[in-house]
């Protein structure tokens, strides 16, 4: 799971929860791999994102990686920028682990890098 | 072991026929619009990117694919239009299976997959640019609740489109054949229901949707869509039309299973073939259609 999908989870699912986002993040196992840096579609990307949100779960889990927090307004253009954001959205990806309900604790594990966002029937 | 379980058996049973599926119908698990001289594979094909002309798909939108099987269509559409598509599906072995497909497909910058229920998405309000669903919806028990969760994850102005399986116009609940084949289809595919066009326009409208077009495309198949499942006259031909290839399997799984529950997967094995069956009759007889096409907006000005 990339960090791009962790910014629109919610556990808001789970009966009582009232926003359930962001949701925390414990991490044990976290691939980062290469991908094409393609600056227009991270240029769409970032205005559709919850920027704190990314900037929280990547330092959470100990990959900000230089990555500003504050969206700069002249952000398209800074080539810079855009390398560090594509870095933290599309080529760090949490491949074990889990997610947490900030509301309830409720934990949903993460494996394979699949987020298993199931609830039981009584937690519905 | 599976003998101790009827529910393991039928989990195992469901996670084995994925392969199946996959073996032979390929990678996207519905059916599409033919044309004289078409492959199967280009037909399916068609049929998804018709879904992304209807929602007019830009590179870099994000997509949300409401029932996405093991990403066959997710996978066809983030590479003809670049956008960032996410799957959710609620079975464990498919969603797993759509990953390393992707992977293998080397397009998981633009796919990713989330366990979860469509009918009470994990996903936050007003995310994503267009959403849709490919014969999935089907599976809901109730459909309302399919196109009020896609109302609330659109964006406003974003689009949604489904091919929504149907009882047709034709279909008269008082014909005992028209009944009988209904009831075949829905115990064959395993579903709660098949809904009217009726009941697809009104979860569209009474959800806030703005409906925009409505089609159902069995109209705009020259061969018919059902054509694939039927049997040819030689058993080698048999054989290449994908449900041949489908029921070969089947049997080979049935006998593999036949050590550890016999009457289990006997049944499984005639329920799914009966399935076909009736799919297939209920398409020549015109009662029921796998594609009635709905394109609807939420209204408001589109925002970032």
């Amino acid at each position: 799971m990339k960090l791009l999908t962790h910014n629109m989870l919610t556990s808001s699912i789970i009966k009582g929860v009232k926003k359930g986002f962001p949701l925390g993040i414990a991490a044990t196992d976290i691939k980062v791999s290469e991908v094409d840096f393609n600056p227009d579609f991270i240029k769409k990307m970032i205005p559709k994102l919850e920027w704190s949100a990314i900037c929280e779960a990547a330092e959470s889990i100990g990959h900000l990686d230089g990555l500003p927090k504050e969206l700069a307004p002249d952000y398209e253009t800074d080539e810079d920028f855009l390398k560090k954001a594509h870095h933290v959205i599309m080529e760090v990806e949490i491949k074990e682990g889990d997610l947490i309900c900030p509301e309830t604790g409720r934990k949903f594990p993460i494996k394979n890098g699949i987020p298993n966002m199931l609830l039981k029937e009584d937690e519905v | 072991m599976r003998q101790d379980n009827s529910s393991d058996l039928a989990n195992q049973y469901y996670d084995l026929a994925t392969d199946f599926f996959e073996y032979g119908w390929g990678e996207s698990f519905h059916f599409a619009t033919m044309h004289k001289g078409e492959s199967f594979e280009h037909a399916i094909a068609k049929h998804e990117y018709r879904i992304a002309l209807k929602l007019r798909i830009e590179p870099g939108e994000k997509v949300l694919d409401m029932g996405c099987g093991v990403g066959g269509p997710a996978r066809n559409i983030a590479t003809f239009t670049e956008a960032e598509i996410t799957g959710l599906n609620i079975n464990d072995y498919q969603i797993q299976r759509a990953r390393e497909l992707t992977k293998a497909a080397g397009v998981d910058h633009l796919c990713e997959f989330v366990k979860g229920d469509f009918c009470k998405a994990p996903l936050e309000s007003e995310t994503f640019d267009k959403a849709y669903a490919i014969e999935a919806s089907c599976h809901a028990a109730d459909l309302s609740k399919v196109y009020r969760e896609a109302y609330r994850m659109l964006k406003p102005g974003g689009l949604f489109a489904s091919y929504e399986w149907v009882m047709t116009d034709k279909y008269d609940p008082t014909n005992p054949y028209h009944k009988q084949l209904k009831e075949e289809i829905m115990l064959g595919d395993g579903l709660p229901d098949i809904n009217s066009i009726e009941t697809v326009l009104h979860a569209v409208k009474s959800n806030g949707f703005e409906l925009l077009e409505t089609a159902d495309m069995v109209e705009h198949s020259p061969v018919p869509w059902y054509s694939v499942m039927q049997p040819r006259w030689t058993l080698a031909d048999f054989k290449i039309t994908p449900l041949g290839r489908w029921l070969t399997h089947v049997a080979l799984m049935g006998l593999e299973l036949v050590g550890f529950a016999p009457s289990g997967s006997v049944k499984v094995h005639r329920t799914l073939c009966k399935g076909a069956d009736s799919l297939v009759n209920g398409g020549k007889e015109g009662v029921f259609s796998p594609m009635f096409l709905v394109v609807a907006r939420k209204p408001g000005k589109p925002t970032q």
